[in-house]
């Protein structure tokens, strides 16, 4: 590890690019200083994951353990799409509020009151969109340089006039071949780009494209394929099955200014399920270790060329992607780290420096409590121990379902309390594996490789928690179970507070210190969106996003029951709180 | 492709049957995926026999593509509704899976008319046993 003093170079050359960049600034543009610095402005949310830190932290105490028995709703809009819910993480700048709803609706709202200032509808090509698995949600924006950017499910990325709504660019990034890809993750502004990963983990057809975009044209300056990209990655997939295979990254990385580097997580490789079981390494749907799937890479921001990378599931038996969350960079002792959840429930901790190729492990823990896809992970290397591989026929009771341990719902990092928040979901499946033929390369054709059927851990209830622990050493300091698993992120802050958006509605405040519940509001539907803190006018506001509907939501009737087989699955609401 | 045609008029008629049904996406499908050439029409067997093998290739290839939301090849319900005992006839299955229904997508693009043609077969063959 380099010690920091050796870094300052490389932030400076950061720094100076947003100079050449050369948009002029205007009531509420945000420029890369700005972004930059997010960590330090506790006003705004200013991207995804509010701050290229990637806390979901914010700096605001009006709201605190005191007095948070008294936040009431002070606004609630609804947008006027929203099949499978809103699912998008809300931007706020200067007090305007920005979000997407399904289907291509890009909001612009006051952030004290609600009212409208305008709203955007993009012309989306439904036959593309509603032909890929994964529509028609919108998972969120990004902001930068008087724009907004937004991905579409059809594969473009559009740049809109962040005080107007207009138009500023509208482009086509991911052409397919045959298949149906797009975008439903947020876009995060790296520097003069726009950065973004498509999806298409079970879709047959390479290559799983993350684009560095040019913010101010929308032309693509780079592209990283996930999979196929290079000949290590070629190399690792026997019988040239990288063109079924695959890959993506369906969720927003983040940006390392110290290394220059963007950190981003990929998906699974296709079919999720490989029938080769024990032989996979020279035998079955996708022989090899089937690089970078269910990997962490990190690119050069400015190149888009590959610096490291780990694979947290070399060959992935069980659709355990890495793309899910957040990159939690930490320090400590001097040291630089970076935390990183695996949908397998294992939390990797890496060394920040991307030098090593793969990347150095300096923990791996395990969150989940009812795995037996693998015994364990060594916390020295971070490779999985004991897997059970899963071979044509059926296996009983296989835990955590593909849904996996940890879904993409992001956890928070306190610096107050030292502790990091994060969702645990336990249940299991019996599936059977099968020999399928393998579609024709680059069709987009759903790969999965098996059926199955969800079920309840052996011994007792599917359940659910929510812990608090040190990030690095994955110690505990007090953890909470849910009946239902919650499906949203979370949010901590100054005030000492966790927010915690549950999965049957109910949206609660707990204690940051002790996990005691301090406050909770019936918020009528299911969650599995973001959380966020702002201000407007001076005043602390909590913003929420509502609606049911996701994939992973679906397990939820046929496991529990009610209220989740009466619960809609085409409605969603922005939610706002405050003090009275 | 799963089924060998036995001769190239039969095939045309299977595909003129087949194109009258549901005409625009069968033309989108073979633009698209390059997968359904035109002479690709099911070619249904009659014996006993080759049924069998056909709905159990059919049910190893709607486990692979639609498994994920209709648990345990379509017999218990998950993200997707079981279909095992579904109330539709031929035609309004074929024109599920081509066009997608509420949170499910469009499968015109992707599969190939006889993958569509032989999973609304198994789909309707399925028993209710729940």
């Amino acid at each position: 590890m380099k010690p920091w003093s050796t870094y300052l170079k490389g932030t400076a050359k950061a720094l100076s690019a947003a100079a050449l960049i050369g948009v002029a600034a205007q009531s509420g543009a945000v420029e890369w200083d700005r972004l930059l610095n997010a960590d330090k402005d506790p006003n705004n949310w200013l991207m995804y994951h509010g701050s290229f830190k990637s806390w979901h932290y914010s700096d605001l105490s009006q709201i605190n353990t005191a007095n948070v028995k008294n936040m009431r709703v002070a606004w609630i809009h609804t947008p006027s799409a929203n099949k499978r819910g809103v699912q998008s993480f809300p931007i706020v700048v200067d007090g305007t509020l920005y979000y997407t709803s399904a289907s291509g609706q890009v909001w612009a709202l006051d952030g004290a009151t609600g009212e409208m200032k305008w709203k955007y509808q993009a012309k989306l090509d439904q036959e593309r969109s509603e032909g890929t698995f994964y529509n028609p949600y919108n998972r969120g924006l990004a902001v930068g340089y008087g724009n907004l950017y937004v991905g579409t499910t059809d594969g473009r990325m559009i740049a809109l006039d962040m005080n107007t709504g207009k138009v500023v660019w509208d482009k086509m990034i991911m052409t397919v071949e045959g298949g149906n890809k797009g975008f439903t993750g947020a876009p995060v502004v790296v520097k003069d780009l726009v950065v973004i990963g498509s999806n298409g983990g079970e879709l047959a057809g390479c290559c799983g494209p993350i684009f560095g975009v040019d913010a101010k044209t929308g032309e693509t300056r780079w592209q990283f394929d996930t999979i196929g990209g290079d000949e290590r990655s070629k190399a690792s997939w026997g019988n040239d099955s990288w063109k079924t295979g695959g890959g993506g990254g369906w969720m927003t990385g983040t940006y390392d200014a110290v290394t220059n580097s963007i950190w981003w997580g990929t998906a699974n490789p296709a079919p999720d399920y490989d029938w080769a079981g024990e032989a996979w390494k020279t035998e079955g749907a996708r022989p090899g270790d089937n690089l970078y799937s269910s990997s962490v890479v990190v690119l050069n921001a400015d190149t888009g060329e590959l610096k490291s990378w780990f694979q947290e599931m070399p060959h992935d038996a069980w659709d355990f992607d890495s793309a899910v969350g957040e990159f939690m960079l930490i320090e400590r002792g001097g040291k630089r780290y970076v935390m990183h959840p695996n949908k397998g429930g294992i939390i990797f901790v890496y060394d920040a420096d991307p030098s090593s190729q793969p990347l150095k492990v300096a923990n791996a823990y395990m969150i989940g409590k009812t795995f037996n896809y693998i015994k364990g992970v060594d916390a020295k290397t971070g490779q999985l121990v004991g897997r059970r591989e899963l071979p044509e026929g059926k296996h009983k009771n296989v835990c955590p379902a593909i849904d996996g341990a940890i879904s993409w719902n992001t956890g928070s990092y306190n610096p107050n309390t030292g502790l990091l928040y994060k969702v645990g979901q336990e249940w299991c499946f019996d599936i059977e594996v099968v020999k399928a033929d393998p579609p024709p390369a680059f069709s987009g054709q759903t790969y999965f490789g098996a059926s199955w059927t969800s079920v309840h851990p052996e011994g007792r209830k599917a359940f659910g928690h929510v812990s608090a622990r040190d990030p690095l050493t994955g110690k505990i300091k007090w953890e909470k179970e849910y009946k239902y698993p919650p499906l949203a992120s979370l949010l901590s802050t100054k005030g000492n507070l966790v927010f915690v958006p549950g999965a049957d509605g109910i949206f609660e405040a707990l204690d940051a210190r002790s996990g005691a519940k301090l406050w909770q509001h019936n918020n009528g539907i299911g969650h599995h969106g973001g959380v966020i803190s702002y201000t407007a006018k001076g005043k602390q506001y909590v913003a929420v996003v509502s609606g049911w509907g996701s994939h992973v939501s679906g397990n939820y009737c046929p496991l529990f029951g009610e209220p989740f087989c009466a619960m809609p699955t085409d409605a969603g609401q922005l939610l706002v709180f405050a003090l009275p | 492709m799963l089924f060998r045609l036995k001769s190239a008029t039969a095939a045309l008629c299977m595909t003129a049957a087949f194109a009258l049904a549901l005409p625009a996406w069968v033309n989108a499908a073979e633009e698209t995926t390059g997968n359904a050439p035109a002479a690709a029409a099911p070619d249904k067997p009659v014996d006993a026999e080759a049924q069998a093998k056909r709905m159990k290739n059919a049910r190893v290839g709607f486990g692979n593509n639609c498994g994920r939301c209709h648990e345990n090849f379509g017999l218990h319900a998950g993200p997707g509704p079981k279909l095992a005992g579904i109330k539709l006839n031929k035609e309004q299955v074929v024109t599920t899976i081509a066009n997608g229904r509420n949170a499910m997508p469009s499968f015109k693009k992707t599969l190939t008319p006889e993958q569509i043609d032989m999973y609304a077969d198994y789909i309707l063959s399925l028993k209710d046993a729940e």
